[in-house]
């Protein structure tokens, strides 16, 4: 018995890697959602059940995996990141996913807010112009089962065209302009939400809804970000 | 006899142009503020070759003859190849990463103990001539300090012709030369195998240069991401290197209008050092052009164009909106010559023509501060460039002297607009807000400098969903053009943010954004302005001449605050470029101590009089740097570019102060002559204050010869006296106390390194003056210690 404990310990402490690969990070996962996204304000249930299924840590980059659940932004190369688990959260939760949506995601990435979207929506349309990025991404993505993210290499400048109009539309890469496809592809009542920040610093999102012809935009600070003045002004 | 002097001359040369190129190639990598660890690693190498010296100085001299080419040969090696190892072998590292991966800082350790090498062995090979032929030191150091400005002028002419990476190998040919001279035939038999590695790697370097790995957060380096992209060309200058590309996908049109259902064109777009410059337009386009879709607009909606000025024209995008607007006439004012020369041929090839060869546009370059200055004004509008980039910088250019945007600069357009005229200057949406409330400060008080009662009755401002664009207009704001600003508005769906007699429900109808953010508006333009600027978590209290850093924002006593609000790993991101200038200061402290002062324990601190030595020492080495680090940042502002201002000064300087050195044995002859020296040099020091500003406002726009001129006036005399004080107290020593001498080079070292970065830091927290006037001080502290402690 004592060899046993021994030969147990022996791997938990000289392991510690493997015992947690195992069991493929949930608890992890959990206490991310716990701690970094429902303790900051996300209610959603279909976001928050998202957020626990999807395995981060396959669409970090192999060094990064430690640090997949991290409270923060990691780099991905190319100067790109993927997401601090919060931000997604909210991103997500901003468009109001449900079933039997058709979501535009610009941008592609690491893969994993498609893969979010994708545990709750019928179809994810994902567009990557790093062509390096979005190979891997439509890799990962298909491992991981997600038949419901098409993951198409192009200048998301023009959107998908195709499948359009799109209930919801993620701007992940942002650019300094909303390209005029864009809004014409999103349907009537559709929401698109844009970070807009530099690389590891999220200061705020946009959401731009669509309402017949009227465009109104709505900056949505991260609960942590007021207020900036002692006094409260 | 002749070739040493000869080989010192080359040697101090290729040691000046090299920290040149040096400052140009970690600006393309990064950005700005690497320049002071440029600086800070020249001094490194110095205090630590000062040490060595000190520590070995029978041994180096015994061997002196084999000794000095052999370091000059290794100069040569450490200068050829440092920059191959750290760019293909280290990888470099990448400013945003600092905070994120420790890798990067030991990668960061290793780039800077490489830099340092070429300055250690070149330094120690000048160290050992000094004293071998301390016999002939009125000619040495001639040729020490004529090299050194040489090497200033030579390292800005080559900027001209080749890139900085080659450049880096092309001065490795220097010292090789040097060592040539001053061997005799039997040791160039014995180096010429190392001499030979040296000229293979200086020739490899020259014409199979180091790719620089610029930082993938970088404009550049994000165009070469997307698909066809293509560099159309690439061009060295003392002013960066400039490139231009194209791609499939580059579009320019910031902040467009969400109703917008037009084309956004794919452009040629121009880098400056790998910073975003702008886009080639085609002047075919001019008849819709995209920006009066944005807010950029909002100055041509205030009053009709008449003569337009642009500051930091670019590739001339605002030009080609002014012209879109029915300028009369347009005068385009770009500092960079190479900017202009390169868009416009990129324009020809790709279009056929260039706005910036309209007829009724003029380029003109020239600082932009010089031409406020000389300019007979009577303009409709000054357009300023947009502050900011999209998504924020993280306070990379929180280093950066912004001479354009401080209030004196302000004070120069106000002065230059017809009675009627606008001023116009359009910010990306920042949050937490900064840029977009320190410009609207730096309008306000501007305005009421100029004895306007209300400002809100002379600033309009438009918002849409990520720019802002502000006016500040000479006239009070008209019923009509608030009218067609609504109107605009309305049919672009923006905001108005600032408009005489505006509502709340106004400034929120189509993009919502946190309401505090108007009351800190209002504070700003009608309100409590001072208790607001204290109450605010950032600084946001315009830029001066003083303290030019428009884009340092930072209160560091709130930093405790910041991390409660963001949390600690996202606080880095708010202010980078400040946190690394107090990561660089951490490391060049270690360094300093590890490579300067531990060594000298092995000797002992024996002797009388330590606490002199020490306050001495360090003393006047903090004086030097305060002054020299100054003297650069200012002269920015002179020269309108920092290596210009970087060659000038040290040129100057060097060759002043050591001028001074070789005179210093006559000051030290008199009873009381150190005391004197320190304390007329504390009071010449503390003059330039008052002096500098004076001869930079009147000589500003006259010719680079004329402004050459004065700068000698100013720095010569200082210089001279500047250079006194160390040799006149190691003399002081050898005389009395010969065992702390190495100490003195080893404090001396020190305090002059760690000085490079906390100069910085004083110009950033409390401004030019307090810099100057600290100087001035250790100085005066060095020369009350010599005649109190050391009689």
């Amino acid at each position: 018995m004592k060899t046993i404990v021994s030969a147990l310990l022996f791997c938990f402490f000289l392991f510690p890697g493997l015992v947690t690969a195992q069991n493929d990070y949930q608890n992890e996962r959990n206490r991310m959602v716990d701690r970094q996204i429902a303790n900051r304000g996300i209610s959603d249930e279909a976001t928050l059940e998202a957020m626990r299924t999807v395995k981060r840590h396959l669409f970090v980059p192999a060094p990064r995996i430690s640090q997949a659940y991290d409270d923060s932004p990691l780099p991905i190369g190319y100067g790109q990141t993927i997401s601090q688990p919060y931000i997604v959260a909210l991103m997500t939760e901003l468009v109001e996913p449900r079933p039997g949506m058709r979501v535009l995601e610009i941008g592609t990435g690491s893969g994993y807010q498609a893969a979010v979207l994708a545990e709750i929506v019928d179809t994810v349309y994902t567009i990557e112009i790093v062509e390096q990025l979005g190979m891997t991404a439509a890799g990962v993505l298909e491992e991981s089962g997600y038949s419901n993210v098409l993951v198409k290499l192009a200048d998301g400048y023009h959107g998908w065209e195709e499948y359009a109009p799109f209930d919801a539309i993620v701007v992940t890469a942002a650019a300094e302009h909303i390209p005029p496809p864009l809004i014409q592809q999103l349907a009537p009542g559709g929401k698109m939400i844009i970070p807009v920040g530099s690389p590891y610093f999220t200061q705020n999102l946009m959401l731009v809804e669509k309402d017949g012809d009227s465009v109104r935009s709505r900056n949505i600070l991260p609960v942590r970000f007021v207020p900036f003045t002692r006094a409260g002004q | 006899m002749p070739g040493i002097r000869i080989a010192i001359g080359l040697l101090s040369a290729s040691v000046i142009a090299w920290q040149l190129v040096l400052i140009q190639i970690l600006s393309i990598a990064h950005w700005h503020h690497f320049a002071y660890m440029v600086l800070s690693v020249a001094m490194l190498g110095f205090g630590a070759s000062g040490t060595l010296l000190a520590l070995f100085r029978r041994k180096f001299l015994t061997g002196s003859g084999f000794l000095i080419p052999f370091l000059m040969l290794l100069t040569s090696l450490a200068m050829g190849s440092s920059v191959y190892l750290v760019e293909n072998i280290v990888g470099g590292f990448d400013t945003w990463l600092l905070f994120i991966d420790n890798s990067e800082i030991v990668s960061l350790v290793l780039v800077y103990l490489l830099y340092t090498l070429p300055f250690l062995t070149g330094a120690l090979a000048i160290g050992l001539i000094l004293t071998r032929y301390a016999a002939d030191i009125g000619r040495i150091y001639f040729y020490n300090m004529a090299g050194s400005g040489l090497g200033g002028l030579t390292g800005v002419l080559a900027m001209w012709l080749l890139f900085p990476e080659q450049l880096a190998a092309l001065f490795a040919l220097l010292p090789l030369v040097a060592a040539y001279f001053c061997s005799s035939a039997r040791n160039r038999k014995r180096l010429a195998p190392v001499a030979l590695l040296a000229l293979l790697i200086a020739g490899a370097g020259i014409f199979n240069p180091p790719r620089i790995n610029i930082s993938q957060y970088k404009g550049l380096s994000g165009t070469m991401n997307l698909p066809g992209a293509d560099v159309l060309s690439r061009e060295s200058s003392p002013h960066g290197v400039i490139e231009a590309v194209k791609t499939d996908a580059s579009r320019y049109a910031p902040g467009v209008s969400l109703n917008y259902t037009g084309v956004i064109p794919v452009e040629p777009m121009v880098f400056v050092n790998g910073n975003w410059s702008g886009p080639v337009k085609d002047p075919a386009g001019i008849t819709d052009d995209i920006l009066s879709h944005t807010t950029k607009q909002l100055p041509w909606l205030v009053r009709p164009a008449g003569n337009i000025l642009i500051t930091s024209t670019g590739t001339g995008r605002h030009a080609f909106h002014a012209i879109a607007n029915n300028a009369n006439h347009v005068t385009a004012v770009e500092p960079n010559p190479g900017l202009t020369g390169l868009t416009n041929r990129i324009s020809h090839g790709f279009y056929g023509s260039s706005i910036l060869d309209h007829t009724n546009v003029l380029v003109v370059h020239q600082s932009n501060r010089a031409w406020l200055n000389r300019s007979d004004g009577g303009y409709s509008h000054i357009i300023l460039p947009t502050l900011d980039a999209f998504g924020g910088t993280s306070g990379l250019y929180a280093l950066q002297e912004q001479y354009d945007l401080t209030l004196e600069a302000f004070a120069q357009m106000w002065d230059l607009l017809l009675d009627d005229g606008v001023i116009s200057v359009t910010s990306w949406m920042d949050q937490p807000p900064r840029n977009t409330l320190r410009i609207l400060a730096t309008l306000a008080e501007t305005a009421e400098r100029n004895g306007i009662a209300e400002p809100e009755r002379h600033i309009a401002a438009i918002r849409s969903w990520s720019t802002i664009t502000f006016v500040l207009s000479r006239s009070p704001l008209t019923g009509e053009s608030a009218d067609r600003i609504r109107e605009f508005c309305e049919r672009n769906q923006f905001d108005p943010a600032l408009l005489p007699g505006i509502s709340m429900g106004e400034r929120q109808q189509y993009n919502v954004t946190e309401s505090s953010f108007f009351g800190y508006m209002d504070a700003i333009v009608k309100g409590d302005r001072t208790g607001f600027y204290n109450e605010y978590l950032f600084n946001v209290v315009p830029a001066t001449d003083n303290r030019p850093f428009f884009s340092q924002f930072l209160k560091s006593g709130n930093i405790g605050d910041l991390i409660t609000q963001y949390g600690r790993q996202t606080v880095p991101f708010i202010e980078l470029g400040y946190l690394v200038l107090l990561l660089t200061g951490v490391q060049i402290f270690l360094a300093a101590v590890l490579f300067i002062v531990l060594p000298l324990f092995r000797l002992g601190w024996r002797g009388s009089k330590k606490s002199w030595t020490l306050i001495y020492f360090g003393g006047i080495g903090t004086g030097f740097m305060f002054v020299e680090i100054n003297l650069i940042q200012q002269f920015i502002h002179y020269f309108g570019q920092p290596v210009y201002a970087t060659a000038t000064v040290l040129g100057i300087l060097l060759i002043s102060s050591g001028t001074g050195s070789y005179f210093s044995g006559h000051i030290t002859r008199y009873r009381r002559g150190l005391e004197g020296l320190l304390l007329l040099l504390a009071l010449l020091v503390g003059l330039l204050q008052v002096v500098l500003p004076l001869i930079i406002g009147i000589s500003i726009s006259m010719p680079a010869i004329v402004r050459i001129a004065a700068s000698v006036l100013i720095i010569a005399p200082v210089g001279f006296l500047m250079g006194m004080p160390f040799p006149g107290g190691i003399r002081r020593l050898s005389g009395t106390d010969s065992a702390q001498v190495p100490w003195a080079w080893g404090i001396n070292g020190c305090f002059s390194v760690i000085s490079t970065v906390l100069a910085v830091w004083l110009a950033l927290e409390w401004g030019y003056s307090t810099v100057l006037f600290t100087g001035a001080l250790a100085y005066a502290l060095a020369g009350a210690a010599t005649l109190v402690i050391s009689r």
